[in-house]
C-alpha cells in the first residue's frame, strides 16, 4: 500500500481530497521508524508533533529511574500536539516505536505554511475532537475513582465536615496508573 | 453569523491581542482572531446575572473580553455552590459546543461582564473554514484545552510524586505536598520513598485538577469549605444518593 492510500484510509482523512492529501505528503514526507526508536522523550522540548500513518507507539512516563507505560498510539492518532499551539512546553512523556512505523512530524511551520490545505484543516477539527474527549474522559475517570473510593465510616461520612475531607486511596491509585506515577 | 451590533474593529484586535496576550498560540495572529470576534455578538451581563445553566444543551461559547464569570453548580441538597471563577480575558464555555454535551456548570456574572459569543452556526461555520480566521479560532481553541490537560498533568504529578522536582519543591513549600524528593537516585538528593507511599491527595487537591481539566481556577476560599470542594465530585451522586455508600 502506497503513503497516499495509508494516509487516505485514515478517518480523520476520509473527507480531504487526495490532492490535498499528495501535498501534505509532499511537505511532509513521511518518516519511517524501526521498532524501539525512541521518538520523543520526556523533558524534552515539545517544537513537533506527530502523526502515525502505520505501526504502534507505546507511551512511556520515567519516574524514580524507571519507564512506566501508559499509553499506547494507533495509526490515526496524534501524539505530542502541545508542540503545534502553545510555545514553549516540554514533553510529558517518551514516546517509543514497538513496531516498524510510518508516520509524519508536523511542525508548527508546516502548520503555517498549508493551514489552509484541507488535510491540516481535518487534522486540527481533529485534535479538537481528541483533546476535549480527553478532558471528558480524565473528568469522568476522577469522578468514578472518587465514587469507588471507601466513604469516610460513621454517621459523620454523610454530612461534609468543617475542615476538608480525608485523602481517597482509589484516586490516588487511579491517578498514578493514568498518568504514571510512582 | 453577522454581530447584531458589531463593535469597532479596533476594539476586536485589542480584545485579540488581550487574549493572545494572555494564553501565546503559535500560528494565529491578533489580526486573524479579531476576524473570529468579527463574527461574534457582543453580549453584556450585569452583576449576577446569568449567562448560561448547567444541564442545559451549549448553542454558544463565549470569549469573556472583560470582568469575572462565577462557575455554579447545585450540590445534593439542590443549593447552588460557587465552585471556581473564570477572568477575562479567558474562552467560556467551549468544551460543550465542542462535543456537544450539555453544560457541565452554570455561570453567572460576578460583576459587569462584556464577552462575544459565538454562536453554533458560526462555530460550525468556521470550524472547516480554510481561512485565517477559521485557522485561529481551531488553534486558540486547541491550545485552549491543550494547557489544561497539560496544567492538569503537571498538578497530578505533583500530586503523585511522580516527576518534576522544582514543581514539588515549589508545592511543598506552600504546604500542599510532603517534603521533596529526588526522582532519580542522586548522590546530592537521596529518595525517600517512606513520605510518598504516606501521601494522599486531599479532596482539595484532587478538586484542583478537575478545576485545571474544566479551565477554571478554583477559588481558594472555596478550598477550606468541604461542603464546596464536595460539589464537583457530586454530579453522580445527585443522580443516585446510595452511590455514595
Amino acid at each position: 500500500m502506497s503513503d497516499l492510500d495509508a494516509l487516505s484510509r485514515l478517518y480523520l482523512f476520509r473527507s480531504v481530497p487526495r490532492s490535498a492529501l499528495e501535498e501534505l505528503l509532499i511537505l511532509a514526507p513521511p518518516t519511517r521508524l524501526g521498532a524501539g526508536h525512541t521518538v520523543f522523550r520526556q523533558g524534552s522540548a515539545a517544537d513537533v508533533a506527530l502523526l502515525l500513518i502505520e505501526g504502534t507507539l507505546a507511551v512511556e512516563v520515567e519516574s524514580q529511574g524507571q519507564r512506566k507505560k501508559v499509553g499506547e498510539v494507533k495509526s490515526g492518532e496524534i501524539v505530542g500536539e502541545q508542540g503545534l499551539f502553545v510555545p514553549g512546553g516540554h514533553r510529558s512523556a517518551t514516546v517509543v516505536a514497538t513496531t516498524p512505523a510510518v508516520c509524519l512530524l508536523l511542525s508548527p511551520e508546516l502548520m503555517d505554511h498549508a493551514a489552509s490545505n484541507p488535510a491540516i484543516v481535518a487534522l486540527e477539527r481533529h485534535l479538537l475532537g481528541s483533546l476535549a474527549r480527553r478532558i471528558r474522559n480524565t473528568n469522568q475517570a476522577i469522578l468514578g475513582a472518587w465514587k469507588a473510593a471507601p466513604a469516610p465510616a460513621g454517621p459523620a461520612a454523610a454530612t461534609p465536615a468543617a475542615e476538608p475531607a480525608p485523602a481517597k486511596g482509589g484516586v490516588r491509585q487511579w491517578l498514578s496508573s493514568l498518568f504514571g506515577g510512582a | 453569523m453577522a454581530a447584531q451590533t458589531t463593535p469597532p474593529a479596533a476594539a476586536h484586535t485589542a480584545a485579540a491581542t488581550a487574549l493572545l496576550t494572555a494564553a501565546p498560540t503559535r500560528g494565529v495572529t491578533p489580526a486573524a482572531l479579531a476576524a473570529v470576534l468579527d463574527a461574534t455578538a457582543p453580549r453584556r451581563l450585569a452583576a449576577g446575572e446569568r449567562l448560561c445553566e448547567e444541564g442545559e444543551p451549549a448553542e454558544q461559547m463565549w470569549f469573556l473580553l472583560r470582568g469575572t464569570v462565577k462557575v455554579l453548580r447545585r450540590d445534593p441538597a439542590g443549593a447552588e455552590r460557587e465552585l471556581a471563577r473564570v477572568e477575562a480575558p479567558a474562552l467560556v464555555g467551549h468544551m460543550a459546543i465542542i462535543d456537544g454535551s450539555p453544560r457541565s456548570a452554570a455561570c453567572a456574572a460576578d460583576g459587569e461582564v462584556e464577552l462575544a459569543a459565538l454562536d453554533r452556526r458560526a462555530w460550525n461555520s468556521l470550524l472547516t473554514e480554510p481561512s485565517a480566521r477559521g485557522t485561529a479560532l481551531r488553534r486558540v481553541v486547541c491550545a485552549s484545552l491543550t494547557r489544561q490537560l497539560v496544567g492538569a498533568n503537571e498538578r497530578v504529578r505533583d500530586l503523585i510524586g511522580a516527576d518534576r522536582r522544582p514543581a514539588r519543591a515549589a508545592a511543598a513549600d506552600k504546604g500542599h505536598v510532603p517534603a521533596p524528593r529526588a526522582l532519580a537516585p542522586s548522590p546530592s538528593a537521596p529518595s525517600a520513598p517512606d513520605e510518598v507511599e504516606d501521601f494522599e491527595p486531599s479532596d482539595s487537591e484532587v478538586m484542583r485538577v478537575a478545576g485545571v481539566l474544566n479551565g477554571w481556577k478554583i477559588d481558594q476560599r472555596s478550598l477550606s469549605d468541604a461542603g464546596k470542594a464536595q460539589v464537583v465530585y457530586d454530579e453522580d451522586q445527585r443522580r443516585n444518593p446510595r452511590n455514595r455508600r
